[in-house]
């Protein structure tokens, strides 16, 4: 990892503390209000590559772990990786590189169309250990999780909408290799 | 021979297709050292020569027989680098951190770091602020502390980034204290007149040419009547 | 590694018995609390678990208003979970399973409202120093630790000018024109970080 590498992984670990900062948004009929934070994380994914999108979650894991109130809500600490919403936590390692290795794959052919499939595939990536350790630790069958889990679909959508504009506009603006 | 000398022969560099700077020559040995132009003149990259941040496309630079381009390490430790941005160069979260930064990477031992971040925090004022978060300090004292990080790892040549630009007037006329006061020798660029009529020499720098090379005060009357 | 600009609770400052225990025998105890309790299905034990964390709380020193708002921020995942297990087994096991997470999430934020942040950084540092065969690289680590630190105050500072720019120009509660001069100026920065590290003789 040159200097570089790790200084984009800190600013983009920073990016998604800084964005759980915003007051979450509420959004019409859904319980869920959209919080910013795993826009950040999509964005580690598609603006570092699977790895180094990776690593910078990987550094926010260590800052919460740590007790740093970097969660929506000021919530932080070894609780949230064990409370019923921590698999989403640890989705947000598996969601940052799923985005990236997509990115990178269809890195030289990349279409709108395609773009957004990545971050629909990342997105998932999120959900996946989210909905498995709920299943698992609150004795939820994964079908019954999996329904649950629906009620974030209105606002992943949203964040991937905008992920998928400013990716293309960083893209133009700056160069990005993976 | 080559001791105390920098010099640059044939020095073009280009980004992609852009020529920045063509063709220098140029043999700086004076203590005090001024680079003047506008913006995109070239000047920030004129100065990123001098310590191999930036490696010439053509022709060879060296500072004290150093070649930029196989010594960029050593040179590194000769020369410090004071950027225009303090935000962006305070790398540490706190100021006693950010100050031990550079001499941890130096391989220095504890008990010498403890004593020159002592010695430096005391000479610039700094010490009540020893354990200070580097975000709450304020534009003056950020700057005062890229300074000082640059100090304490006592380098012989001192590269400064228009060091006064961001600053309010009384912060101005403290760093241009300090700038004078120095004991080592200087290259820096700036805009600030003030600073620069103390300075032994100036260059002005004009679309990447060295279009004059003379003492302060005819430079500044170049470089004002260049400008209107 | 000093984290004081985000310092959250000055209860990390008290002095109890618990404080001054090694943090790393803190992690493995709850490492292995929380094993245990994931193999175990029965109430009298994780009713028993939640009295003996909630007198720790009581001997720390730590109010049980702490403990109390834990659970309550979670209430609603908690009373969907418990109505679901109503429905598809039996009220012992709903209640054990919430019982095990109230268990889980009072244990673990008691580990961290006894531990500073500098001294859990310091504690997980070394960890990956134990790790270093397995190809972690604690120098690496600990710098971008640091560097995000040090630019996570400034970040948040960005997105409050720009959200405060959006509310003079009406475009408040947009995410977009929010996210994005953020990332665009972070981005921009990047170049500069790295020159300034790689002038003060990082290797």
């Amino acid at each position: 990892m040159a200097i570089k590498d790790l200084v984009s992984i800190a600013l983009l670990a920073a990016t998604i503390a800084a964005l759980g900062f915003l007051p979450p948004v509420p959004i019409g009929i859904i319980p869920v209000p959209i919080t910013a934070q795993t826009l950040g994380v999509l964005l580690a994914g598609a603006l570092l590559g699977a790895k180094r999108g990776f690593y910078a979650v990987a550094i926010f894991w260590i800052l919460i772990a740590a007790g740093l109130p970097l969660l929506p809500g000021g919530h932080g600490g070894f609780s949230v990786f064990y409370g019923p919403t921590g698999g989403y936590i640890v989705g947000f390692g598996f969601g940052a590189w799923l985005t990236g290795l997509f990115y990178s794959k269809f890195y030289t052919s990349l279409t709108p169309l395609k773009e957004i499939s990545c971050l629909i595939v990342g997105s998932i990536g999120i959900h996946i250990p989210g909905v498995l350790w709920l299943s698992y630790a609150a004795h939820i069958s994964i079908y019954h999780a999996i329904l649950g889990d629906l009620v974030f679909i209105p606002g992943d959508s949203i964040k991937i909408a905008i992920t998928f504009f400013i990716a293309r506009l960083i893209r133009k603006t700056l160069h990005i290799k993976y | 021979m080559n001791e105390n000398h920098i010099t640059l022969q044939d020095v073009s560099v280009a980004f992609n297709t852009h020529t920045v700077l063509h063709n220098l020559n140029l043999s700086l040995n004076e203590r005090r050292i001024a680079v003047i132009g506008a913006n995109g003149s070239g000047k920030s990259t004129f100065i990123r020569l001098l310590n191999g941040l930036v490696i010439p496309n053509k022709g060879k630079v060296t500072v004290d027989g150093l070649d930029t381009k196989t010594h960029g390490k050593r040179l590194r430790r000769k020369t410090g680098f004071v950027f225009q941005n303090s935000d962006n160069q305070i790398i540490m979260p706190t100021v006693e951190e950010d100050i031990a930064f550079g001499l941890k990477n130096l391989g220095i031992d504890k008990e010498e770091i403890e004593q020159r971040i002592q010695k430096t925090l005391r000479e610039y004022g700094l010490l009540s602020l020893r354990q200070q978060v580097a975000h709450l300090l304020s534009g003056g004292q950020k700057q005062l502390l890229a300074i000082c990080s640059v100090l304490v790892m006592e380098p012989d040549i001192i590269i400064l980034d228009e060091p006064t630009t961001q600053l309010d007037l009384s912060n101005q006329i403290r760093i241009r204290k300090i700038i004078h006061q120095l004991k080592q020798r200087v290259i820096m660029t700036s805009h600030d007149f003030s600073l620069i009529e103390r300075f032994e020499r100036v260059l002005v720098l004009h679309q990447g040419r060295v279009i004059c090379d003379t003492g302060p005060s005819a430079a500044i009357a170049f470089y004002k009547k260049l400008m209107t | 590694m000093n984290a004081r600009f985000l310092d959250h609770e000055n209860l990390q400052l008290r002095n109890s018995f618990l404080h001054k225990i090694w943090p790393g025998f803190k992690l493995s105890l709850l490492f292995s609390f929380s094993s245990f309790l994931f193999f175990i299905n029965r109430l009298e034990i994780t009713s028993l678990s939640l009295l003996l964390i909630l007198a720790l709380y009581h001997f720390t020193g730590i109010p049980l208003r702490y403990p109390y708002e834990k659970i309550r921020s979670l209430f609603l995942i908690f009373s969907f979970i418990f109505i679901f297990q109503l429905f598809s087994s039996d009220i012992w096991t709903s209640l054990i399973v919430i019982l095990r997470f109230t268990d889980l999430l009072l244990f673990s934020e008691l580990i961290t409202l006894t531990t500073s942040v500098s001294q859990m950084m310091e504690t997980l540092n070394r960890f990956f120093k134990i790790l270093k065969p397995f190809g972690f690289q604690p120098k690496k680590i600990s710098l971008t630790l640091s560097l995000t630190l040090r630019f996570l105050p400034v970040l948040k500072q960005i997105t409050y000018e720009v959200s405060e720019s959006q509310k003079a120009r009406g475009l408040e509660g947009n995410l977009l024109t929010l996210v994005i001069p953020l990332i665009i100026r972070t981005m921009k920065m990047t170049d500069n970080i790295a020159e300034a590290i790689e002038v003060r003789c990082y290797n």
